[in-house]
């Protein structure tokens, strides 16, 4: 097989936030409770955890959305502007939540590096999250905040569509939902360490092999449960299969070798280039479960941020001069 | 030799897509070797492979079965190529639990499967391997084995026996490569958590049994970095855990007794008791009538050669 990015060993750092966190973070899952009152007490922990290993842009404005649209119901997010954004361009960005957890504000550490990287302007969206919403609540929340967007006036081809765990199964959906209706589809795809496998079949494969420094695939499933409640695994819009000719946007996908999701990556980046989608594969060995977002404990963190921030500016310029082209082309003809 | 054979190895690793064997591939991947991952189970060979290239490692997937020697001679072309050399750590890993019934009432064909893969696979091994190691003058070769190598539990007679064979072959090598700067060593663990069980063919009661005894056991990734150390050091025998440790030495100080003991414990036993023995072997107490053995647990085709 054959990959274009071959990243050097983890940094010293690196394992040492992984040790660290299989030390302190995994057994927790042993301790925390099922059910509600869990979920609650893992959003305070996971939310303590990411304050203390990320880092905020301090240069990007960022300006709290909440909205109630006639169209689009109500809209809720943040933007976050870097002093002089890119003018033809613009980032919607989902939040990984494992679908219960986190919000714009746990991200907003991310969200502003990546729109400072890029110097593009994001909009951060929320959606509603499980145990009290279930199913496909948070899918349409992000399908409307897109709609959202464009009738903001932002064209198709003038956005990225970029998330990280949850956030990249979100975006693959929105991707899918998007070509299946026919509508135009947006610029490209960024996904950081992205949830394809809602059965968590290739996450307990990898686990054998090599355990997660996080979570176990059965407490990630016990999560996602709580999404799901009755609805089977095997829904087309939870187990995204994209056949052979549906193309894509150009697709980047990034994650961390030390988790159990890089088996998702793997089989994600698989399906899209055998869709003939122009997708490339990152495998940052040694890393963790997005490790984008903690640039404290982890120094690959930026270098992984730059790499998606320069995918994206090349992704909008492909198309913008594709865009360009084409309306050269029917000039002619006319 | 004093450099470490499991650092940097040119490793091949047979059985390799569960278990134990995955546990060693992934070790000597983190330890910076190349690593053959071989198993009948392809999809499960590159599920090891995958996991060893995404920590920074260099893994390839090549299919094997142990039980054929023209498999074992290509795996060994194919591994010489891709190390342009030969390797310099061989683990034969590869095999499968068998058992749940008493000696005469177990198939021909349940001992011809399991000496086939449990035993006839390291021999093979051996013969393929430990020539190249010798000519070339460093490495080691690590053979797994089982605590049942020497603890003659009833009712795995063909296991117990291969296992047995397996013990003996890796000895009588050891001293063969005394002086050669290759090292051998085996292991013989009790539980570790695997899925030999269900790759294997046990009778359905044994097969329980077995599976509570499972949850107890050592995890595989320990195991592997147990046995990788001792070998480094250069020892022998591996006996990851303590009640492999003390069943050995019970077994070697007294062995009749302990033969007896076995045999009482496992039809009297807390885990034991089962009322599925041909009459003649009972003679003092009244038989419970006898029931028909448990079918053989239906296995396809062995797909996966966990352990």
């Amino acid at each position: 097989m054959q990959r274009a990015f071959v990243p050097h060993p983890p940094s010293s750092r690196a394992r040492f936030a992984r040790w660290a966190t299989q030390l302190t973070v995994r057994p927790l899952e042993y301790v925390i409770p099922d059910g509600e009152l869990g979920v609650a007490i893992t959003r305070r922990v996971l939310a303590t955890l990411m304050a203390g290993s990320s880092q905020t842009a301090y240069d990007v404005a960022v300006t709290p959305v909440d909205s109630l649209t006639e169209q689009h119901g109500r809209i809720k997010g943040e933007w976050a502007r870097p002093v002089t954004p890119r003018p033809d361009g613009v980032v919607l960005y989902i939040h990984g939540s494992g679908y219960n957890l986190c919000s714009t504000r746990t991200h907003r550490p991310l969200v502003t590096q990546l729109a400072k990287q890029a110097r593009l302007a994001v909009f951060s969206t929320e959606y509603r999250l499980a145990p009290k919403h279930v199913f496909p609540a948070a899918a349409d929340d992000v399908e409307r905040a897109y709609d959202w967007l464009v009738a903001q006036g932002w064209s198709a081809d003038q956005i990225i569509v970029a998330g990280d765990s949850a956030g990249g199964h979100l975006t693959l959906d929105l991707a899918l939902q998007l070509q299946r209706q026919g509508r135009e589809l947006p610029a490209g795809l960024v996904m950081f360490s992205p949830l394809a496998d809602v059965t968590f079949e290739r996450s307990r494969g990898r686990e054998q092999a090599r355990p997660d420094p996080m979570m176990s695939a059965a407490g990630a499933a016990k999560l996602l449960g709580h999404y799901l409640a009755d609805t089977d695994p095997l829904h087309p819009r939870l187990t995204h299969v994209v056949a052979p000719g549906e193309v894509l946007p150009p697709t980047l996908i990034q994650a961390g070798g030390a988790e159990m999701l890089a088996a998702d990556a793997r089989h994600l980046h698989q399906m899209l280039v055998e869709s003939g989608t122009d997708a490339s594969l990152e495998i940052w060995p040694g890393q963790m479960h997005v490790f984008q977002a903690a640039p404290r404990a982890v120094p690959e963190a930026h270098q992984a941020l730059r790499r998606a921030a320069r995918f994206m500016v090349t992704a909008l310029e492909a198309r913008a001069a594709a865009v360009e082209s084409s309306s050269n082309e029917r000039e002619v003809t006319a | 030799m004093s450099e470490r054979v499991s650092r940097r190895a040119r490793a091949v690793v047979t059985g390799a897509a569960s278990g134990i064997g995955q546990a060693f591939a992934v070790e000597l991947g983190r330890r910076g070797g190349q690593v053959v991952v071989s198993d009948i189970d392809m999809v499960g060979a590159q599920r090891t492979v995958d996991a060893i290239i995404d920590d920074g490692g260099a893994a390839i997937a090549i299919p094997c079965d142990v039980s054929q020697l023209a498999d074992v001679e290509a795996l060994a072309r194919e591994a010489v190529r891709w190390f342009e050399g030969p390797p310099t750590l061989v683990i034969n890993n590869a095999g499968v639990g068998a058992g749940g019934n008493v000696i005469g009432d177990a198939t021909i064909g349940d001992w011809e499967w399991t000496l086939g893969i449990n035993l006839w696979g390291p021999i093979y091994g051996c013969h393929v391997f430990a020539p190249l190691l010798r000519e070339n003058g460093y490495g080691g070769i690590i053979n797994v084995a089982s605590a049942a190598s020497f603890g003659a539990a009833p009712r795995m007679a063909a296991y117990n026996v291969s296992k047995a064979g397996v013990l003996s072959l890796s000895e009588t090598l050891a001293a063969e490569m005394v002086g050669t700067g290759v090292k051998v060593t085996v292991l013989c663990p009790t539980f570790v958590k695997t899925n030999i069980i269900s790759s294997g063919r046990i009778n359905a009661k044994a097969s329980a049994a077995a599976t509570k005894l499972m949850q107890f056991g050592m995890s595989p990734a320990k195991v592997a970095r147990i046995c990788l150390d001792t070998h480094d050091r250069g020892g022998l025998y591996v006996m990851p855990q303590l009640d492999a440790k003390v069943g050995w030495q019970i077994k070697r100080t007294i062995p009749q007794t302990y033969t007896r003991v076995v045999g009482l414990l496992e039809r009297f036993g807390p885990l034991g008791g089962d009322d599925s023995l041909p009459q003649a072997s009972l003679a003092p107490h009244p038989v419970p009538t006898p029931e028909p053995l448990v079918e053989l647990v239906e296995t396809p085709a062995p797909t996966t050669e966990g352990n």
